[in-house]
């Protein structure tokens, strides 16, 4: 039987869809009146030329988002022009806001809250700037940025979908790039190693590295890099915690606030050194997480699901809902409320979610592999069980 | 405001259609995304006017139209004082796409090839004429309206793409003789 795609291959098909005429009229219906099986296929092949083959909007996600926020801001600077200045200020900001809510709002018309007692309510927050503070000037970034720092004490930074631009930035100094809830970055360092920071991650560096050793900071957050390695200059990692030596490698370190602080290898060697503890080398496929008393605990690990995340993606074995929601919420900027213990906090998750830019295919994709379901109501999220 | 037609509603509504509307006729995706702004912020404008309107979409793609083609011809007398129909030249090319289709990439490119073999056969005209009839399934007097022609004209656009494909692709033998 021929499929669907059999169909769009057959320029007498196209044809008829395109400039039907008598003759082309005739042919099709003698053809399903001969083979009515094909007709679903048929239609098949007619909804998709319609709608996607001819008419595939090339406009993403963001875009229409950020079209929609400008004309609404320019509908609001009209009506306020009349206003003092300072009220207006206020209101656009407002309005900004609301902005996002109605597109979300109007896309889910006939959402009813939830009404079982087992929930997990969370809440859409706002989203904040990326900024990079160097010893001369502080810049945000709406977008997340590329960094690149070159031998000669300049910086590129690209910000998506608004295009590139470069800085001075003074040799000696440390400068730190924040990147809050809901905002990834990359930085290349002057060495060429690279960093991919994810939601929520504080990192300070120099501009150009000294002549004995190479050393940044990531005083919060999570990073994955990949160090170029140089025999002579041995590149190190400080935390609040401890250090991480590193001998031309790749590795993951997670260091946020109220989670264990772990580094997990993939590639080449690095030792750990807290203050009460001698040098502890790990190997690649190993994760070390940090005790708090100045000592790791270290176990062989699928290095892929620490990783991913740079890659857009975030896969999990089992992993308790909490977790998951706690990385989700990092990366969309979410805050989840647990203080309501309830059974479907126990709820594990396995499988991989891609990290797309819309939220709720995401969270949808969440209730899938969790057997849950989510609504969300403006920028409230309410989590519950799937109805037997 | 519960009627339904609100801002918010009616650009996430048609925004996409718009957009692939505009970049059709040949505008770079910036130039499209200004048009779309400027019809909408005229539009809340009058919120009188979104409610009187009978068929919001027509009117639409009619004032991004009209608004890309006098963004064409500032832009031509900008780049060169040429005295041209400006509305002669406004391209209007289909983009196809098949990434979506679940085949292998080898089949997605034959299918590609096909439809776009066939569109490259029409006019630019021909072309908007059966995007806006079959796609967007306008009648021929809306159809006539967007290309400022009579529907007349407008019929005879199509019948003569008719027969360019006839000619391209051979009179059709009828389905039955093929199985005899």
């Amino acid at each position: 039987m021929k499929r669907y795609t059999d169909f769009l291959k057959d320029s007498k098909f196209i044809q008829w869809q395109l400039l039907p005429d008598d003759a082309l009229n005739k042919y099709w219906q003698d053809f399903t009146e001969h083979y009515p099986e094909s007709e679903k296929e048929i239609q098949r092949a007619i909804v998709y030329l319609k709608h996607e083959g001819l008419n595939k909007s090339s406009l993403d996600e963001t875009e229409r988002a950020l079209l929609f926020d400008k004309i609404q801001a320019t509908i609001w600077n009209r009506q306020q022009t009349k206003q003092r200045r300072l009220f207006w200020y206020a209101a656009a900001a407002v309005s900004l806001l609301v902005i996002g809510l109605i597109l979300f709002y109007t896309q889910r018309e006939d959402v009813m809250i939830p009404t079982d007692k087992e929930l997990i309510v969370g809440e859409l927050l706002n989203s904040e700037d990326i900024q990079l503070i160097t010893s001369e000037e502080s810049i945000t970034f709406q977008n997340d940025i590329d960094v690149k720092l070159s031998e000669k004490g300049k910086a590129e930074i690209m910000q998506k979908n608004k295009g590139t631009q470069e800085i001075d930035i003074r040799q000696n100094q440390l400068s730190t790039l924040i990147i809050p809830y809901g905002k990834r970055s990359t930085l290349t360092l002057a060495d060429g190693s690279k960093v991919w920071l994810n939601s929520g991650s504080v990192l300070e560096f120099p501009a150009q590295f000294g002549s004995k050793k190479r050393e940044i900071g990531l005083r919060s957050g999570e990073m994955y890099i990949e160090v170029t390695p140089d025999q002579n200059k041995p590149f190190f990692v400080h935390t609040s915690n401890f250090n991480v030596k590193v001998y031309g490698t790749k590795f993951n370190l997670s260091n946020y606030t109220g989670s264990p602080q772990t580094v997990v290898l993939v590639e080449g060697s690095v030792s750990l050194q807290s203050t009460s503890q001698k040098e502890l080398f790990i190997t690649p496929n190993e994760k070390a997480v940090y005790s708090g008393s100045g000592t790791f605990a270290t176990q062989k690990v699928d290095v892929n699901q620490f990783i991913s995340w740079k890659e857009g993606y975030l896969s999990f074995d089992k992993t308790p809902i909490t977790e998951v929601l706690q990385q989700i919420g990092r990366y969309y900027n979410l805050s989840f409320d647990y203080e309501q213990d309830v059974n479907l906090q126990k709820r594990t998750c396995s499988g991989k979610i891609y990290l797309s830019e819309n939220m709720d295919n995401v969270m949808s994709t969440i209730g899938l592999l969790s057997s849950t379901i989510y609504t969300r109501i403006d920028n409230q999220i309410f989590i519950s069980h799937k109805p037997l | 405001m519960k009627t339904g037609k609100d801002i918010a509603w009616v650009y996430n509504r048609y925004v996409g259609d718009l957009f692939t509307y505009g970049t059709y006729l040949g505008f770079e995706g910036e130039v499209v995304k200004d048009a779309i702004h400027d019809l909408f912020f005229k539009l809340s404008a009058d919120q009188n006017r979104l409610n009187g309107i009978s068929n919001i979409k027509f009117y639409l793609f009619r004032s991004l139209k009209n608004r890309l083609l006098d963004l064409h011809k500032q832009q031509k007398y900008d780049v060169a004082l040429e005295d041209m129909d400006p509305l002669a030249e406004i391209p209007f090319n289909i983009q196809v796409n098949v990434e979506d289709l679940l085949i292998e990439r080898e089949e997605q490119m034959q299918i590609k090839a096909e439809i776009e073999q066939m569109l490259t056969a029409l006019t630019h005209r021909q072309r908007e004429v059966i995007y806006l009839r079959y796609v967007q399934e306008y009648d021929y007097k809306q159809i006539a309206e967007l290309l400022r022609i009579s529907v007349h004209g407008c019929r005879k656009l199509v019948s003569k793409a008719i027969l360019s494909l006839r000619e391209k692709y051979g009179s059709l033998i009828t389905f039955l003789t093929l199985l005899s």
